[in-house]
């Protein structure tokens, strides 16, 4: 197999209905459904995915997986927010970059769904390996 | 501090570079290389209060060393460190990195730290061979990290593992996460630099 990766990283915004306790499960939801999906997809390895959550007032939250048996790891003192930046970093082998890019949608637009929460992306850079 | 994407490195770069400060008051800086061209890493470090340098889009073992150098010499016209913590990206090879440090000053003799996560080693090796074998073979000190999820077995199967691959690297198990002999792996740096 193929040792070079596929990388994905993108800036969104979560946007909630009103001030939501529910951003900390709403991204550890999007880890563990980006990491299955990618397994799923045909990867590999799951080299890691990450993310940096940023609230209005400053306070953030880190997030990372590298396994579903041990699940999402999340740290930080963000608890609300109507409103979050998020920073995704995903690096994975064994699955093309149009296969990740397809993945990363289709776990943002489920997880939105089921967690009531809307986005947006804000900027995205494929594959740059 | 080398190793695999997801073994711990940028928790335990936070717990020692917070000691480095706190116990022994010395001014660290923290370099920071990531594949993608939107980082996460740096951003941890600085609401961390970590002094921090980021370097984006591709690997500075193999892609970005002149940026490496210059990131250095930036830092140390500005801020003066007396540490510097490197954390390449999860596939850089640590020697290519070393050879690139030639071109620095005073970066003479630094150990390169790789970290493994006992976990999934057999698996990533299995699968990725020419990436993980090259980082433990470059190694100066190997750290263990989740010593607190493996049981004595599995530390001790991943610890033959790397012996065979590297005989000469020092071999210490840590845990990033609750602290566990995050001193003794930064009193064994300290050693392999000749400032302890």
């Amino acid at each position: 197999m193929t040792e070079s990766p596929t990388a994905l990283a993108s800036e969104i915004e979560l946007i909630f209905n009103r001030s939501s306790k529910g951003v900390r499960n709403a991204v550890e939801g999007i880890l563990v459904a980006l990491f299955d999906q990618c397994l799923e997809r045909g990867a590999s390895v799951v080299g890691h995915i990450k993310c940096f959550v940023e609230g209005e007032r400053g306070d953030f939250l880190f997030g990372s997986i590298t396994s579903l048996t041990e699940g999402a790891h999340l740290e930080g003192s963000l608890r609300t927010a109507k409103h979050a930046k998020v920073v995704f970093n995903i690096i994975v082998f064994g699955i093309e970059s149009q296969v990740l890019e397809g993945v990363f949608q289709k776990v943002l637009g489920e997880q939105s769904r089921m967690g009531n929460f809307s986005f947006r992306v804000l900027k995205k850079k494929p594959s740059c390996t | 501090m080398g190793g695999f994407l997801g073994c711990g490195k940028t928790t335990l770069i936070l717990r020692l570079a917070r000691s480095l400060v706190t116990k022994r008051g010395l001014k660290v800086a923290i370099v920071e290389n990531e594949i993608g061209e939107i980082g996460v890493d740096g951003k941890v470090m600085k609401k961390y209060g970590l002094s921090t340098k980021e370097i984006f889009g591709g690997c500075i073992c193999c892609q970005l060393g002149s940026s490496l150098i210059e990131t250095l010499n930036a830092l140390r016209k500005g801020f003066n460190p007396d540490v510097v913590v490197l954390e390449p990206t999860g596939i850089a090879n640590p020697e290519s990195i070393k050879n690139t440090l030639k071109y620095a000053r005073s970066t003479e003799g630094l150990p390169a730290v790789v970290l493994v996560d006992p976990l999934r080693f057999t698996k990533i090796l299995e699968e990725l061979d020419l990436i993980i074998t090259s980082q433990v073979t470059s190694a100066d000190i190997l750290a263990i990290n989740k010593i607190d999820a493996s049981n004595e077995e599995e530390l001790r199967s991943v610890e033959g593992r790397l012996r065979k691959l590297n005989k000469g690297a020092t071999i210490v198990r840590v845990s990033a996460k609750t602290g566990q002999n995050v001193e003794k792996l930064e009193e064994q740096i300290f050693r392999e630099t000749g400032s302890d």
